[in-house]
């Protein structure tokens, strides 16, 4: 039996009065990738904030049901805890643009005081970049601004920072849908990478279900705020239960 | 054959609007002008007869025609005015503006702007007023600079306010829900990563800000008392200013003094327009 690093139970999440999330019961197995799917205003990015807490910067949001990472609730824990353990990234490449790509990596260890030494810094550093496969191309201009990087190495700097945390669970919000393929594809293969060599959990949203199957041991079919079918991502993607999800599947949707 | 008439009749028009356009954009500008024009003029005569350094560094002799001095103890005021102003407005203005802008949509938010909203066009006399009232008359018991400084920071401080927290909600939102996921308190995250983000922008209103407190009279006039003889630092005494002293000097019935008043005024106009056009130059450079 698979265990769960992130429980979403009976979920209900309110934006401005309408109501986003009603009812969202979910399991994420640990060391996998689940692929959160749904055509698009069907809340994943909600739920993705949901479970990390960024919800609580929205003062229109309200949130009902509970979200456990590894069985302890996140609304009895600092926001700010649980966004140490669940990393995110986001749709938009979004590097700071004040600082360089090195000190954009190392501002989460810093924060958190996860290096003793400059040197440890640096560790930390190069195997974030390493596992977001972005070293070998800035390794020389670390010093140099974010913002002379292209979309594609901006968004894998992205994810080098969320990395850099050291976290459990990695959320990824269609981290590739600004991107161009071979860096989507880049970006795969290092999340791929991730949870086979370092066990990490991720939520991979998507609405492609190519990328869906390509990426995800998992599948979670989201429509109208409620989920409407999950399992194992060929099993969705080929043998569909229910309507809904075939219907999307095959692009009609 | 109404065509080509037609065609006439409206250019016709057209020149006649562009005309009285230009007319009016001149006449708009025409004060403007004849201002730098006769500070130019004016001012650069009477540094050009004292000598450049001379006027910069020594003290004024308003009564003596054959050598003016300088007006150097009032340019250290300005400088030191402005300083203390920078400092302490900023340390106000920084979390002022944050609570503008982090906790957009609360009450306190709300109100918050529109008090600096409110003070930005506070008459800055009743700020001298005040000020004078409790630091000169009450606490201290002589006109000292930290009370111009006061006066200075509460002028500049609405201004400074509405400026950060609109440099801070210019933080684009992905930035900002990037800064939050790096999992640090709230109060950390603001300033080590959103606040930095909008530096720039708070620094041009910090600059903006700093020009508007070096040209302000009115808050200085019961305040810093105006004393020209000699440099000192001292923030409990009364010193000196160059708009202040433009104002006390030019009054004066010597040819000495509106030498000096004249000079000082072209010097106030060359670091405003100086701190105006680093802010300009940051500005652009913000658009990355």
């Amino acid at each position: 039996m698979a265990t769960y690093a992130l429980e979403v139970r009976d979920l209900h999440v309110w934006l401005s009065g309408k109501e986003i999330l009603r009812g969202v019961t979910v399991r994420f197995p640990e060391a996998a990738v689940t692929a959160v799917m749904g055509p698009s205003g069907t809340g994943k990015s909600t739920l993705l904030r949901a479970i990390n807490r960024l919800l609580d910067l929205n003062p229109e949001a309200r949130v009902e049901g509970d979200v456990r990472v590894y069985g302890r609730s996140v609304y009895e824990m600092e926001p700010y805890e649980v966004r140490r353990i669940v990393a995110m990234v986001f749709q938009e490449p979004n590097p700071f643009p004040h600082l360089s790509i090195y000190d954009n990596v190392a501002i989460g260890p810093r924060l958190h005081g996860l290096a003793r030494t400059k040197r440890e810094l640096d560790e930390i550093v190069r195997w974030a970049l390493e596992k977001a496969m972005l070293w070998d191309e800035v390794k020389d201009r670390l010093d140099s601004s974010p913002m002379k990087l292209s979309g594609g190495q901006r968004q894998r700097l992205s994810l080098a920072r969320a990395l850099a945390l050291k976290p459990r669970i990695l959320l990824l919000d269609e981290p590739t849908a600004n991107v161009d393929p071979v860096n989507a594809v880049k970006i795969e293969e290092a999340i791929r990478g991730l949870v086979r060599e370092e066990g990490l959990t991720a939520v991979f949203v998507t609405h492609m279900p190519s990328q869906a199957v390509r990426v995800s041991e998992y599948i979670v079919f989201l429509y109208g705020g409620r989920v409407v079918e999950q399992g194992p991502s060929r099993e969705v993607a080929l043998n569909p239960r229910n309507p809904l999800t075939e219907k999307f599947f095959r692009g009609e949707l | 054959m109404r065509g080509p008439r037609r065609m006439l009749a409206r250019k016709m028009w057209n020149y006649a609007g562009l005309a009285v356009l230009v007319t009016l954009a001149g006449l708009a500008v025409a004060p403007l002008l004849h201002i730098l024009y006769l500070v130019a003029l004016k001012g650069g005569e009477a540094i050009a007869r004292i000598g450049l350094r001379r006027f910069l560094t020594e003290s004024p002799h308003p009564f003596d025609p054959s050598d003016p001095g300088g007006i150097g103890p009032a340019l250290l005021g300005t400088l030191e005015l402005a300083a203390l102003t920078a400092a302490g407005a900023t340390l106000i203005a920084l979390p002022a503006a944050v609570l503008i802008s982090e906790l957009r949509g609360s009450r306190l938010s709300r109100a918050t702007l529109l008090l600096a909203l409110t003070l930005v066009e506070f008459p800055t006399i009743l700020v001298g007023l005040t000020v004078y009232a409790v630091l000169v008359d009450h606490l201290v018991g002589r006109y000292n600079m930290l009370a111009g400084a006061a006066a200075l920071a509460i002028v500049v401080l609405p201004y400074l306010v509405v400026q950060a927290s609109e440099a801070l909600r210019q933080v684009p939102e992905g930035v900002r829900e990037a800064a939050y996921s790096m999992g640090a308190p709230r109060t950390t995250t603001v300033y080590a990563l959103i606040a930095p983000a909008a530096r720039r922008g708070i620094l041009v209103g910090l600059l903006i800000g700093l020009a508007r407190a070096a040209g302000e009279t009115a808050p200085l006039l019961f305040t810093i008392g105006g004393a020209y003889e000699g440099y000192h630092l001292c923030l409990l005494r009364e010193g000196g200013a160059v708009p202040l002293m433009i104002y006390q000097f030019i009054q004066m019935p010597y040819q000495a003094a509106r030498e000096l008043a004249w000079g000082a005024a072209l010097v106030l106009m060359l670091i405003v327009v100086t701190v105006m056009v680093a802010a300009r130059l940051i500005v652009r450079e913000v658009r990355m």
